[in-house]
């Protein structure tokens, strides 16, 4: 009775440990799931929302060289921008602010276009953009979760 | 009738270890097999996800790449409105449609390689082309040759635009030849300037403005029809008199045919009796092979750029020839015949514009240049600023 009290133990043990590791490759795989989706729904956006990618593609202009905001003219209506509203992202338009993706620490953008020589340098006036560049952060929940940076170059297709 | 067990028995029974370990390990399987499944599922959903944006990406370039490559033909020629079906691109694919506009708008329909119970993910962009200013254009092309020497051979002007059957022409009909330029005298052929870079210089008296030797060839255009190789109108056309199997068109005396505006691709044109282009939207015929007119092609509405004959293959010969009803007066043909590797002969009166490897104007060979239907290739072309939108959808 004692032995097999004993190796039930044992296996419970070892049963229980791998569940445990199973679950906690679950619980990694679905955070890291979860960052690459946030990181999505801010770059390239969530159904009919519209991420940075796609703004800047439509955007006319941008309105000014802010390091942590990017705000955009479009070629039809009010202009909108991009800000960190922690800890997510969001979208401001109409002095309203709609969150567009969760788990963002950091936003950070950079404004390019090309000189007289065709290489790429970086903007000085707002109206001379022709690149934007924006780089999210992603928190990883916790510290062995390590959080997660996304990059976009993307050209304004409507820029004159 | 079965015996009850006796008190001792139950006892012994109750207290062995026979069968706890299946128990142990039929929870343990369980367990296991939730959590695998739960990963499974997971991952499963997750790289579906990835291929998913990775194929809407893809979509998405393919639209790109169809626009430019629009932007592309359009820089070559601005009138230009064939547009591309499911041309292929990397893995997937691009339709690109123009409006009759002026610039046109160009819509690109970009397609991902398909996925199996997805289907394929579609962009579709849509811009206004904008055009620079350009000089004038040309009424004949030609890579090798342009031979203006028939007796009543005669190049001049008029615009469609203006009137599509003016009594009197003008005299912006300028020739371009990457090769020699002939023309006989005495008499006025070329009513324009011609430009030539290489063989003897022409009379001067032939040509009415400059006679110019050019130090820099010139980009023939070639219009792509690759796409409308399989996916055309061509199953309009009467089974007797085009084989379906070698694509040839054969329209024997007496017999008319009509083309409904529409891409048609063809490898090889024989026209005996009389081939009709419907007015409408432009008829856009992509001919690998030869053509030979000996009957009419008649144009309704009468304006060139409505009737476009792209050349496809190398080496083919275009013949507008002498009218087989003659003495009857030919009719003329409204078209622009676009080849640059084919060999063009005219031997009648031709209202439109002609590109081809060698040009040769016949005894009766006359060139109405229309100036609406050959302008000139633009200096620059890009797209018009806030013009540019994008959509998707899946298919």
């Amino acid at each position: 009775m004692a032995v097999a009290i004993a190796v039930g133990g044992v296996l419970g043990l070892l049963i229980s440990a791998m569940i445990k590791a199973g679950l906690q490759t679950l619980h990694y795989a679905m955070r890291q799931n979860m960052i690459m989706t946030n990181a999505r729904k801010a770059l390239v956006g969530d159904g009919d929302k519209m991420g940075v990618i796609g703004s800047v593609r439509l955007a006319v202009s941008v309105k000014a060289l802010s390091d942590d905001s990017l705000a955009l003219t479009p070629a039809e209506g009010a202009s909108s921008s991009f800000v960190l509203c922690p800890p997510s992202l969001c979208l401001s338009h109409h002095s309203l602010e709609e969150k567009r993706a969760d788990g963002v620490s950091s936003f950070a953008v950079g404004y390019y276009n090309l000189n007289d020589e065709g290489l790429i340098m970086r903007s000085t006036a707002p109206e001379s953009v022709a690149l934007v560049s924006a780089y999210l952060e992603l928190d990883g929940a916790d510290a062995r979760l390590k959080s997660r940076g996304a990059w976009s170059v993307t050209r304004l297709r409507n820029s004159p | 009738m079965r015996r009850p067990r006796a008190p001792g028995a139950a006892r012994r029974l109750l207290a062995s270890e026979a069968g706890s370990g299946l128990v142990m390990s039929l929870m343990a399987t369980a367990m296991f097999g939730i959590v695998s499944l739960t990963i499974y599922c997971t991952l499963r959903y997750l790289s579906r996800e990835s291929v998913y944006y990775m194929r809407a990406a893809q979509a998405h370039e393919a639209a790109e790449a169809g626009l430019e490559s629009a932007l592309y033909q359009l820089r070559l020629d601005p009138l230009w409105r064939g547009g591309y079906r499911e041309k292929s691109f990397w893995e997937g694919a691009y339709t690109v449609t123009l409006s009759t506009e002026d610039p046109p708008w160009v819509t690109a329909t970009g397609y991902s390689a398909s996925i199996t119970g997805f289907g394929r993910a579609a962009r579709t962009i849509r811009a206004k082309a904008k055009f620079t200013s350009a000089g004038d254009g040309y009424a004949v092309e030609s890579d090798a040759r342009v031979t203006v020497n028939g007796a009543e051979s005669l190049v001049d002007s008029y615009d469609s635009a203006v009137d599509v059957a003016p009594a009197l022409f003008g005299s912006q009909a300028n020739i371009w030849s990457n090769g020699s330029a002939e023309t006989l005298s005495p008499g006025l052929r070329i009513r324009g300037s011609l430009n030539f870079r290489s063989g003897p210089e022409p009379e001067p008296s032939s040509v009415a403005g400059e006679i110019v030797l050019a130090t820099e060839r010139r980009e023939l255009a070639f219009y792509d029809g690759s796409s409308f190789a399989t996916r055309n109108n061509n199953s309009v056309l009467p089974p007797d008199v085009y084989d379906r199997e070698t694509k040839m068109l054969s329209i024997p005396s007496g017999v008319n045919v009509f083309l409904d505006p529409g891409n048609y691709y063809l490898n090889g044109i024989d026209v005996q009796g009389t081939l009709t282009a419907r007015a409408g939207g432009p008829v856009n015929v992509y001919l690998n092979g030869d053509l030979s007119v000996t009957g009419a092609v008649l144009n309704l509405g009468g304006v060139p750029s409505r009737l476009n004959i792209y050349g496809q293959g190398a080496a083919n010969t275009y013949n507008i020839g002498l009218y087989n009803l003659a003495p009857l007066p030919a009719p003329p043909l409204h078209a622009r015949l676009l080849s640059r590797d084919a060999a063009v002969t005219i031997e009648r009166v031709v209202y439109g514009k002609v590109v081809g490897s060698r040009v040769d104007f016949g005894p009766k060979g006359v060139l109405h240049f229309d100036i609406s239907a050959g302008r000139a290739a633009p200096d620059h072309a890009a797209w018009e600023p806030g013009t540019w939108v994008e959509s998707s959808r899946r298919r």
